[in-house]
């Protein structure tokens, strides 16, 4: 026997949810939102949606809101993901983006960055090609609307679980040293990337134009207005020549956006226009 | 299809990687440890090697030393499995010739993620 969520209360966590997010909650998550609630409710003691309700009502911090909605968000990510991706960055997109600069300087932004493994695995293959960066200003700012997950992203603490996925054994010995049952990063690594919490629809943090961006795994959830809004802060953000990673499966929506598909790199999107055209979020 | 060689003294383990495995597409033998291993190889080089590390007759690593003493031109790729998170043991087997590592308990979504890294799939 099925039996259906209490309406009201989903209805409300979802509007949360998409006031601080953009993100809409489907028909399938809905069903699922109480079970990724139900950590949080036993640790608090919360008998039931309702309950939870009314405490982030009391809440005057606001951290319970932050809290469940951080639980009800996906922050699955692991390090080097989709690999073949991550070997486009590094045999195609980062060689291009060396021949053709003339400041020595390399910028890239991750957009829903989650608890920090595809910031991090730049980093390190920024490291893994050597001489080649020598002499540059290599910048990855890396950003997130959750604070918990910004929070785990800069301790740069992983359980193993976490390493098992995606992580090579090499940069695993190179980069990464036990504490009990968890795996700490370099430091040499964590401070090539500035993590902070932004908003992707509403980015107050970010600055100038990025050569490289990354926003995988993200657009997915967001509804077609959203989405729509998202693209148009990434294209301002980006340069003719700047290059876009999104996710497996994931597209660019909006007729005016300046960027299209790289042949052969599945995933990988340039800017081909100046961004002069998309002049209506700037100021 | 490609070829890998399940080395482990415990039968449910070879058993959950076998399944796994052929669900990802690959020819799976068995072996129960690093001498049964060797001999196996000796007769057909399979592609790649989950390999455990503590098995009874010959071990993870006995094996690799003997492997490589072979000097083989294309020798298969190595995965080697623990229960043990100590970066010493995971350096060791580096350089006995490991080529990744997994930690044991393993799931289907880490043994495709460390067969990609090292080229299998
Ligand atoms: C599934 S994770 C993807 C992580 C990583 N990019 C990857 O592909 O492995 C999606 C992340 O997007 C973040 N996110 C959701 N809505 C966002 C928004 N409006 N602005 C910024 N980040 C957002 C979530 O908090 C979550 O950490
Ligand atoms: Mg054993």
């Amino acid at each position: 026997m099925m039996i259906s969520p209490p309406n009201r209360a989903i209805q409300r966590l979802g509007d949360l949810l998409s006031r601080h997010t953009g993100q809409a909650l489907s028909e399938s998550r809905r069903w699922r939102i109480e079970t990724s609630l139900r950590p949080l409710m036993r640790e608090r003691d919360f008998p039931s949606l309702d309950a939870l309700l009314a405490a982030i009502d009391r809440d005057t911090d606001g951290t319970l809101l932050l809290e469940t909605i951080d639980a009800m968000l996906n922050h699955e990510s692991s390090f080097f993901r989709d690999i073949a991706v991550f070997q486009a960055i590094e045999r195609k997109v980062l060689p291009a983006l060396h021949e053709h600069s003339r400041e020595k300087l390399l910028r890239i932004w991750c957009a829903g960055c989650s608890t920090g493994q595809e910031a991090y695995s730049l980093a390190m293959m920024i490291k893994r090609m050597g001489a080649l960066w020598d002499g540059w200003r290599v910048s990855i700012h890396a950003t997130d609307v959750s604070p918990v997950a910004i929070g785990k992203a800069k301790s740069g603490r992983y359980a193993q679980i976490d390493m098992q996925r995606g992580l090579p054994i090499n940069e695993l010995l190179r980069w990464f040293t036990p504490v009990g049952e968890d795996w700490q990063i370099a430091d040499e690594i964590r401070e090539m990337v500035h993590f902070q919490t932004d908003n992707l629809l509403d980015p107050r943090r970010l600055s100038g134009t990025y050569d490289l961006i990354l926003c995988r795994n993200v657009l997915f959830y967001f509804p077609e207005d959203k989405r729509r809004l998202a693209c148009d802060h990434i294209a301002h953000h980006a340069r003719q020549g700047s290059y876009l990673v999104l996710g497996a499966g994931e597209m660019l929506t909006g007729g005016n956006n300046p960027f299209s598909t790289c042949r052969e790199l599945s995933c990988v999107y340039v800017a081909e226009r100046p961004m002069s055209g998309i002049g209506r979020l700037a100021g | 299809m490609l070829n890998c060689l399940v080395v482990d003294d415990s039968k449910v383990i070879r058993k959950v990687a076998r399944h796994i495995l052929e669900s990802l597409n690959l020819k799976v033998d068995e072996a129960a440890d690093g001498r049964e291993a060797l001999e196996m190889c000796d007769a057909k080089l399979p592609d790649v090697v989950l390999l455990d590390w503590n098995m009874p007759v010959m071990s993870g690593l006995d094996f690799l030393k003997e492997l490589s003493r072979r000097d083989l031109p294309q020798p298969p790729k190595v995965i080697f499995c623990t229960t043990e998170n100590g970066v010493d043991h995971i350096r060791a087997a580096v350089d006995a010739g490991a080529d990744e590592y997994v930690m044991k308990p393993f799931d289907r979504d880490t043994l495709e993620s460390k067969l990609q890294i090292v080229g299998i799939l």
